[in-house]
């Protein structure tokens, strides 16, 4: 069966997507297969790996394996709200800032207001920027999520915009135009949904991406909060012990957001490739891409 | 005054003349073949015909088509003539199709300008599969509910060309203007398809106008024949006077080909 997926997918595809449902899975069952609590005190401070602690506990007497599979729960839920929040953003700005580019004064405005606020967006370094955000709209998943989305956004806008570029001058882009369809009607039935592909790929690649920030956004302590389980946390708790040789709190957790990430660039990278894989151009890519996937 | 008639007619883009003071007379009715090499402007002829030019064009001269006149009309007015009267099958079904687009709803936006706003959506879409259906068996297509269901790609160049064409014979034109209609086609079915555009024109009694390469096209299914070279018309002639000898250098090449 894998191999037959493979050949149809593409092994980063399959690979990638298997990481992904394997998290999602542990994310799920947590509270079922971890022996203790994510925030539960086991009275055991620092207990080294094996036995009855397989991931030893931390320096308040938490369960790192608990936690670490309590984790993704919040990691993954930012990581994925906040993607999905930019891409449904990111879609109606991209194709307005494409379709009406150097077309008539008021689209013409519009797409280089879009534009050129997205290019103050991507001007400051994005952890940064992130920082700022969290720390004016204040610490928690909730402002976490709004963070992140607001990052991400220039990303898909961009990526959005080139592809509508690339079709908005199609032949099936001028019959629509010479029937008299509106130019914003044209932008959202004939042209958006031949660019979504390579968009709708980027948002794997995203999620891994804002879940690294979520993390890296924890760990200097402007994201999730202490007792809650998540791997920024935990790395960044974990480090107070990591020279004097305690080096179990914090690396299960780091390599358990290094494997997720792997697994969302891999199977980004997979769909993205998936086009290419049909043999079809650009044009059709798109169409092609939505029958291997969910046809 | 029915017919297509142009005098002096000229489409200019940034100072290059596209067309140059085409001069034209063809009657109604009747199946009528512009031939040229490359880049001579057949595409854009048959375009204008129809009141299809870019927006930035210089156009002047006068442009009769069917007593309507394109060249005096503002965008808005040529997309009054166009729908239903006034009809131009572009070259390539594989671009002019969206390609995630289904056929069957392709043809819901053709139809949606025939604007019959009386009755509900759902009696209407009805009404539009049902013509949909009948236009596509009228061009020899046995099975139409699977062309309806199909992506563009999933079809064959000469059903793409097809469904172009029963697209331009539900909005029933008076004039109707076809890009290379047997291009890529094999001989077998470009035959088939020329034989339907045929038929249907002598049943419905549009004016047909096709841009070819192709002499076997001409010689079988034009009234007259229009040669252009590089914007201008050289020659207008009838098939019967231009296969016993052209008058003009490009016809004469184009038939010296041919030949071969």
């Amino acid at each position: 069966m894998i191999r037959s997926s493979i050949e149809r997918y593409g092994a980063k595809t399959v690979w990638g997507a298997g990481i992904v449902a394997l998290l999602i899975l542990l994310a799920l069952l947590a509270p079922l297969i971890s022996p203790y609590g994510s925030e539960e005190l086991t009275g055991e401070l620092l207990a080294p790996p094996g036995g009855e602690f397989p991931f030893g506990t931390d320096r308040r007497g938490m369960d790192v394996l608990s936690r670490t599979l309590h984790a993704p729960r919040v990691d993954l839920t930012v990581g994925l709200a906040a993607t999905l929040l930019a891409f449904v953003i990111g879609i109606p700005l991209g194709t307005i800032a494409g379709m009406f580019e150097d077309r008539g004064r008021i689209g013409g405005f519009s797409a280089q207001l879009i534009m050129r606020g997205m290019d103050v967006m991507q001007a400051f370094p994005v952890f940064v920027f992130a920082l700022a955000l969290v720390a004016v709209l204040g610490a928690g998943p909730v402002n976490l999520i709004l963070g992140l989305a607001f990052v991400n956004t220039p990303v898909f806008v961009r990526q959005i915009r080139t592809g509508i570029l690339v079709l908005r001058d199609e032949p099936f882009v001028e019959a629509a135009t010479i029937a008299g369809w509106s130019r914003l009607r044209i932008a959202f039935r004939h042209v958006l949904p031949n660019a979504l592909g390579p968009a709708a790929s980027l948002v794997s690649v995203m999620i891994g991406f804002s879940i690294l920030l979520t993390a890296g956004l924890s760990f200097v302590g402007a994201g999730v909060r202490l007792p809650t389980a998540e791997w920024g946390v935990m790395i960044s708790e974990g480090s107070n012990q990591l020279g004097t040789g305690e080096w179990w709190p914090s690396v299960f957790p780091g390599l358990s957001l290094a494997f997720t990430i792997f697994g969302f660039s891999l199977l980004g990278e997979g769909l993205r490739e998936a086009p290419s894989r049909s043999g079809s151009g650009t044009l059709s890519g798109s169409h092609r891409w939505a029958e291997r996937m969910f046809g | 005054m029915s017919g297509i008639h142009a005098d002096r007619f000229t489409v200019a883009v940034g100072g290059k003349r596209l067309l140059d003071e085409v001069g034209l007379d063809l009657e109604p009715g009747l199946t009528h073949a512009v031939i040229g090499e490359r880049e001579a402007g057949k595409t854009v002829l048959l375009r204008a015909l129809v009141g299809i030019w870019p927006a930035p064009a210089e156009v002047s001269g006068r442009l009769v088509v069917d007593g309507l006149e394109p060249a005096k009309a503002d965008a808005a007015g040529r997309l009054v003539m166009r729908r239903r009267r006034l009809l131009f099958v572009p070259a390539s079904g594989r671009e002019a199709l969206n390609p995630v687009i289904r056929v069957g709803r392709h043809f819901e936006d053709v139809c949606s300008v025939l604007e019959d706003r009386g009755r509900r959506r759902s009696q209407r879409k009805a009404a539009i599969r049902d013509s949909a259906r009948a236009a596509l068996r009228d061009l020899g297509i046995a099975d139409p509910d699977r062309v309806l269901a199909s992506l563009p790609d999933e079809l064959s160049g000469g059903m793409r060309k097809r469904v172009l064409l029963s697209f331009a014979l539900l909005l029933k034109p008076s004039v109707l203007t076809a890009d290379d209609p047997t291009g890529g086609l094999d001989v077998t079915i470009q035959r088939q398809l020329m034989d339907l555009l045929a038929s249907l024109r002598r049943q419905e009694g549009f004016t047909l106008v096709i841009a070819t390469q192709d002499l076997g096209v001409v010689a079988h299914y034009s009234d007259t024949i229009t040669v252009l070279d590089r914007g201008r018309v050289v020659e207008h002639t009838t098939p019967m006077q231009f296969f016993s000898g052209p008058d003009s250098e490009t016809g004469a090449a184009m038939l010296a080909r041919a030949r071969v």
